[in-house]
């Protein structure tokens, strides 16, 4: 009786193929840190916004003596609303030396912007909303659903990683002078 | 969202596994056939099944379990090509393994992305509790009201493209990179023409190491996904069409909630999902029982409480099954 064997050889194929490329990080993950080197603050170029009233707003503009910027990339979708309701209750009160910005990447114009933030419910919740279109901050900063990051009031990028639970990103604030 | 849309895929397929359950006919129901594509009928040796699903986006719920719109000027959808093959290894034991292709197509009015791969694997185990056809039709006695009864094991294995490897973007997920362990009950039972189910699965995550986010390097850290809870009901009505064979349809109320993830051994509170949603299922099985074609539309109801943290979708499937008698 040959029961099993179409079934095993097919779990081998498969695991087999899984095994090539970046699945295998799934199959058997690593928990060492390949960073490279400690983590430290990288220089970035000067920073422009477009808001989602259709104006820019430089860095200095933006912080207006606050001490840092933190752009959290979204698009609108359940994770980067549950990330957003954490930074809303959690951060916002606790980190007025701050400014939180919504970047949004998928709309391609500020009315555009305005309007997905606007129906979503997160117009006018204590973040400015900016759109990506054409200043290529997601490129700039590697970000993609979720992505967070750090500005430093000197221009100085100090996280750009996914928020995860946001405790990264307590400790990022946290540890700023 | 490409995280989210990978629990859809697991509900259509919970929800398939109840829409299919009155496909079979008389000789193949009650113990299987139709409980999915990938439940060997009893006395039979062996099933092949593929199904092609095309799931489009329409919003989401947002924690609250408030339905919100998608961006203007967006259009996602995800397709899904699933082989599977499941062989009897004994009179009440059965096995198989389900491969898909994921192909994600995701279009805003500022980017546009495609990509496609394997998703994640799931291998199965099921016991048939009973011995016999329980089919019937008509009750008699009380042992014409014992329904079929199935428990099994689920192993979901992570070779689809997660978040944690080298993927740089959220667009190119076809797997959520966790390996999970389910526990699943079947029971059904059939008093021709009608046909009603019920299933119920609870799986665990494994706990696994991240050093790595969307292609980046991070500070090492552990994670575990929630605890997944899925159950389904169904009922169904069968028409034998002489010469054609049987034609059924089935409709399908189904749920499946995950609970929140855990961060370093400490509980993410901006984790964990909910989702609800009906489907409805038209199959046709030959007169010999040896091929089953179907197809499938699962809706989310776009309505406050539908569901939490996840979005909402319309699933349409086409299915084909070939039984090995």
């Amino acid at each position: 009786m040959c029961s099993g064997n179409k079934l095993a050889a097919m779990l081998a194929l498969t695991l087999a193929l899984a095994g090539c490329g970046p699945m295998a990080d799934d199959l058997n993950p690593s928990g060492s840190d390949a960073r490279g080197g400690p983590a430290s603050a990288s220089a970035a170029a000067p920073l422009t916004l477009m808001t989602a009233e259709g104006t820019t707003l430089t860095l200095e503009a933006l912080l207006a003596g606050r001490k840092a910027a933190v752009l959290y990339f979204t698009m609108w979708c359940p994770i980067c609303d549950s990330h957003q309701s954490s930074m809303q209750e959690r951060f916002l009160p606790a980190w007025p030396e701050a400014a939180f910005v919504l970047m949004d990447y998928v709309s391609a114009t500020p009315a555009q912007a305005r309007e997905a933030a606007l129906s979503s419910g997160w117009l006018n919740a204590g973040f400015t909303v900016a759109v990506d279109a054409g200043t290529g901050l997601r490129e700039r900063f590697g970000a993609t659903m979720g992505t967070v990051v750090v500005i430093d009031a000197a221009g100085n990028t100090l996280m750009a990683e996914d928020f995860k639970n946001g405790d990264r990103l307590w400790q990022t604030l946290e540890a700023m002078p | 969202m490409n995280l989210a849309r990978w629990f859809a895929a697991v509900l259509i397929a919970a929800a398939l596994i109840l829409c299919t359950r009155g496909e079979a006919r008389a000789a193949s129901c009650c113990g299987g056939g139709a409980a999915s594509p990938l439940v060997i009928p009893k006395f039979a040796s062996a099933v092949a099944a593929a199904s092609l699903d095309f799931e489009s986006y329409d919003g989401y719920w947002n924690g609250s379990g408030a339905h919100v719109s998608d961006p203007p000027g967006s259009a996602l959808s995800q397709a899904r090509l699933s082989l599977g093959y499941a062989r009897r290894l004994g009179d009440n034991w059965q096995a198989g393994l389900l491969v898909p292709l994921v192909m994600n197509d995701n279009r805003y009015a500022n980017v546009s992305s495609s990509s496609q791969g394997i998703g994640d694997v799931t291998a199965n185990v099921w016991y048939e509790a009973f011995d016999t056809i329980t089919c019937v039709y008509q009750v008699e006695s009380w042992r014409d009201l014992v329904p079929a009864v199935y428990l099994g094991g689920g192993l979901v294995i992570p070779t689809g493209v997660s978040p944690y490897d080298s993927a740089n973007s959220s667009y190119d997920i076809t797997g959520r990179g966790f390996y999970r362990l389910d526990a699943a009950l079947l029971v059904e039972k059939t008093v021709f023409p009608w046909s009603a189910g019920f299933s119920y699965s609870y799986g665990v995550h494994r706990e696994r190491p991240v050093n790595r986010e969307y292609g980046a390097y991070v500070a090492p850290y552990t994670k575990r996904l929630g605890d997944r809870r899925s159950w389904s009901l169904s009922g169904g009505y069968t028409h034998y069409a002489p010469g054609v064979g049987d034609l059924t349809m089935t409709v399908a109320y189904s749920a499946l909630e995950e609970g929140a993830a855990t961060i370093d051994g400490a509980a993410d509170s901006v984790s964990g999902v909910a989702r609800r949603s009906v489907g409805l299922t038209l199959a046709w099985t030959s007169l010999d029982g040896a091929w089953v074609g179907r197809f499938g539309f699962n809706r989310a109801p776009r309505l406050d409480g539908w569901g939490e943290n996840f979005p909402s979708t319309d699933i349409y499937s086409l299915g084909v099954s070939h039984v090995f008698w």
